[in-house]
C-alpha cells in the first residue's frame, strides 16, 4: 500500500481529515524515566560484559532497543572509561548484581550507580540528542512517530471504520435509555461483530456502562461456549485481545481502563466527553488512559472528527 | 477514637482482606482480596476472580460492590458511610469504580506499580478534572486512600501465588532459584499516596518518623504499631 501524504495530517495525527489519533503532542513530550544499575567497565572487559549481559540479562534487550548499551567517559588521568547500562534497579537488587558482575568479569572491585534512563524515545534529532547528553546515549533511527503513523495507517481502514460507526450511531440515535450511548466489539481479523451493548445503567447497577456490558457478554458467551464444547484446553485467556472497540462517546477512566486490562488492540468514537472522559489530551484529569501503563499494554485511539454522524449530546457530568 | 483504637480497627479489617485473599489461592486466582466495612460491619467482600470468569475486569472490589448492590437497596447511600480494606492497591479502573461510588475511605496493603490508581501509576482518587470549572459541575467527591497496612503480608501472599504457578508451569528453566522471598520487600513511598499530614492524622503525630523514612508499618498482633524510632535508617534489604 503506497500513502498518499494527503491523507495524512502529520502536525495534528488526522487520517483523511477525519479520524484523529489521540497521542500527546510533540511539544508535550517528556521523558519517561527509569532507574538503571549502571556499572563501569574498562575497554578490555567489553567482551566479557556483553557475553554477561546475554546470559543474564538477554529480557533486556527489548526495553533497551533504544539505547546504547555503552557510554564512553574519560577518568581523571584521560583514561577511557565504559558505562554499561545492566537493568532496572527494581529487577534486581544491589548485592545479588554485585556478586553476578564480580563472577562474570572475574574482579573484586564493582563500582555500580544508579542512574535514570529515558524508556521512550524522543521525536527528533535534536531532542534525541539533548536527551542523549542529559541521561544517556540514545540510538537515532528516525522520527519514531512518522514510522509510527505509517504502520498505524496501514492498519487503518476508513470503509471498515465508517461501516461500524453508522451502525452504532443509528442505535444511538434511537435509544431511548438514559444514557444513549452505544459499544461495539469487532475482532480485526474476521471482520465480525463479538457484541454490541447499550449502556444499561439502572438504580439497581449504576456501573452498567456499555464498554463494561460488552465485556462482560463476551467473557459469558465465551464461558458458554467453553461448557458446551468441552473444551478444557487452557487457550488465551485475553478474550479480547486486539480487539477493534467502536463507541459513541469518549470512555470513563474505568472504562478505559476497563479496555486495557482486556488488551484491546484500538479504540475509537465519536463524541468528547470533556469533563469525565479519560482518553483525550485535553479531556478530563488529561490520563490518556490508552497510553498510560506503557510497560505492560497500551491501545490506539481516533476520535472521528467529521460531521457526516449525528451526536447526540450528553450531561457533561455523567460519566460514560 | 483514639489513634491505638483506631489502628486496632484497620489491622484487624486487614486481616480479614487477607484472609479473603488467600481463599483465592484455592481456585488459582491472583490472591487480590478486600472487605467493604459500614458501621463497623463487613458488607461486602471479594477476591479477584479474573481467570474463572475470563473477564479481566473482575477485581475483588468489583466483586465486592456486587454483593453490597444485591444486598442492600439503598446501596448508594450506604457506599458513601463505607470504608474499603483491600490488600494491594486499587487499579485506575477500580480507583475509578470507587470514585463513581463515593467510597468514605480506602485501606491498602501493597502498592500497585503496573496499574495503581490511589498514587502509583494516576491518582484517581484525588483528581478534579480542570475542564469542570468551564462545565459548571461539580465532579464526584474524593477519597483519601491509606497505603501499607500490611504489606509486606499482602506481597508474601502473591508471591506465594506466583511460586505455585510456576511450579505447575512445565518449564524448568524459570523453576531454578525459586524460592518464597521472605526478607527483601519494594518500599513503599508514602508521599505518592498521601502527605505527610494525613498519615500523622490517621497514624499519630509520634510515627511521623515512619512517613520520613518510608519504613514498613509493623504491627503486633494486638494490631498496635510496634516500630522503634532507631528503626528508622536500620539497613533493610529493599530491591529498589
Amino acid at each position: 500500500m503506497t500513502i498518499k501524504s494527503a491523507d495524512i495530517d502529520y502536525d495534528k495525527y488526522i487520517f483523511y481529515n477525519e479520524f484523529q489519533r489521540i497521542q500527546p503532542s510533540q511539544s508535550m513530550v517528556r521523558p519517561d524515566l527509569e532507574m538503571y544499575w549502571v556499572t563501569s567497565i574498562e575497554p578490555s572487559q567489553s567482551s566479557l560484559i556483553i557475553k554477561l549481559i546475554k546470559q543474564k540479562f538477554q529480557y533486556t534487550t527489548g526495553q533497551t532497543k533504544h539505547l546504547k548499551r555503552f557510554k564512553k567517559k574519560l577518568d581523571v588521568e584521560k583514561h577511557v572509561i565504559l558505562d554499561v547500562a545492566i537493568c532496572p534497579t527494581s529487577d534486581i537488587d544491589e548485592d545479588k548484581l554485585r556478586e553476578i558482575l564480580k563472577e562474570g568479569l572475574n574482579v573484586q572491585n564493582i563500582s555500580l550507580l544508579k542512574t535514570e534512563i529515558p524508556t521512550n524515545k524522543p521525536f527528533d534529532r535534536e531532542l534525541n540528542m539533548e536527551w542523549s547528553k542529559r541521561y544517556w546515549p540514545l540510538v537515532w533511527k528516525g522520527n519514531p512517530m512518522v514510522q509510527e503513523l505509517h504502520e498505524s495507517f496501514k492498519l487503518f481502514s476508513r470503509d471498515t471504520t465508517m461501516k461500524y460507526l453508522e451502525e452504532i450511531s443509528d442505535i444511538s440515535e434511537k435509544s431511548t435509555k438514559d444514557v444513549p450511548v452505544v459499544t461495539m466489539f469487532v475482532d480485526p481479523r474476521t471482520d465480525t461483530v463479538k457484541s454490541i451493548q447499550e449502556d444499561e445503567r439502572c438504580d439497581e447497577d449504576p456501573m452498567k456502562h456499555s464498554i463494561m456490558c460488552c465485556i462482560d457478554d463476551i467473557a459469558k458467551k465465551e464461558l458458554k461456549r467453553r461448557q458446551l464444547v468441552k473444551d478444557d484446553k487452557e487457550i488465551n485467556s485475553y478474550l479480547c485481545l486486539n480487539y477493534d472497540v467502536y463507541t459513541t462517546h469518549e470512555p470513563c477512566t474505568m472504562c478505559a481502563m476497563a479496555l486495557l486490562h482486556s488488551r484491546i488492540g484500538r479504540l475509537i468514537y465519536i463524541e468528547e466527553s470533556p469533563v469525565t472522559g479519560a482518553i483525550g489530551e485535553k479531556s478530563g484529569c488529561r490520563y490518556m488512559i490508552h497510553i498510560s501503563c506503557t510497560l505492560n499494554w497500551k491501545y490506539e485511539c481516533f476520535r472521528y472528527m467529521g460531521n457526516a454522524l449525528p451526536k447526540r449530546r450528553i450531561d457533561p457530568l455523567v460519566q460514560i | 477514637m483514639a489513634h491505638n483504637d483506631q489502628l486496632k480497627v484497620h489491622y484487624k479489617w486487614m486481616r480479614e482482606a487477607l484472609n479473603v485473599a488467600e481463599s483465592a489461592l484455592d481456585v488459582r486466582e491472583v490472591p487480590v482480596g478486600c472487605v467493604y466495612v459500614y458501621q463497623g460491619k463487613v458488607i461486602g467482600r471479594g477476591f479477584n476472580r479474573t481467570n474463572i470468569t475470563l473477564n479481566g475486569t473482575r477485581h475483588s472490589e468489583f466483586e465486592g460492590y456486587d454483593e453490597i448492590r444485591e444486598k442492600y437497596k439503598n446501596f448508594r447511600e450506604i457506599l458513601k458511610e463505607t470504608d474499603l480494606y483491600v490488600t494491594v492497591e486499587p487499579c485506575i479502573m477500580c480507583a475509578s469504580l470507587l470514585r463513581q461510588l463515593e467510597i468514605r475511605r480506602v485501606f491498602f496493603g501493597c502498592a500497585n506499580i503496573r496499574f495503581g490508581g490511589n498514587g502509583s501509576v494516576l491518582q484517581v482518587h484525588k483528581d478534579l478534572s480542570p475542564n469542570a470549572h468551564d462545565f459548571n459541575v461539580k465532579m464526584e467527591r474524593t477519597y483519601p486512600s491509606y497505603p501499607g497496612i500490611l504489606c509486606q503480608e499482602a506481597i508474601i501472599l502473591l508471591r506465594k501465588f506466583y511460586l505455585l504457578e510456576n511450579e505447575k508451569s512445565p518449564s524448568t528453566i524459570v523453576k531454578k532459584q525459586r524460592h518464597l522471598e521472605m526478607e527483601s520487600f519494594p518500599k513503599l513511598d508514602y508521599d505518592k499516596y498521601l502527605n505527610r499530614d494525613e498519615f500523622t492524622d490517621m497514624f499519630g503525630k509520634k510515627y511521623g518518623y515512619i512517613y520520613d523514612g518510608n519504613d514498613f508499618i509493623e504491627f503486633s498482633d494486638q494490631g498496635d504499631i510496634v516500630n522503634l524510632q532507631q528503626d528508622t535508617g536500620r539497613k533493610r534489604q529493599r530491591i529498589n
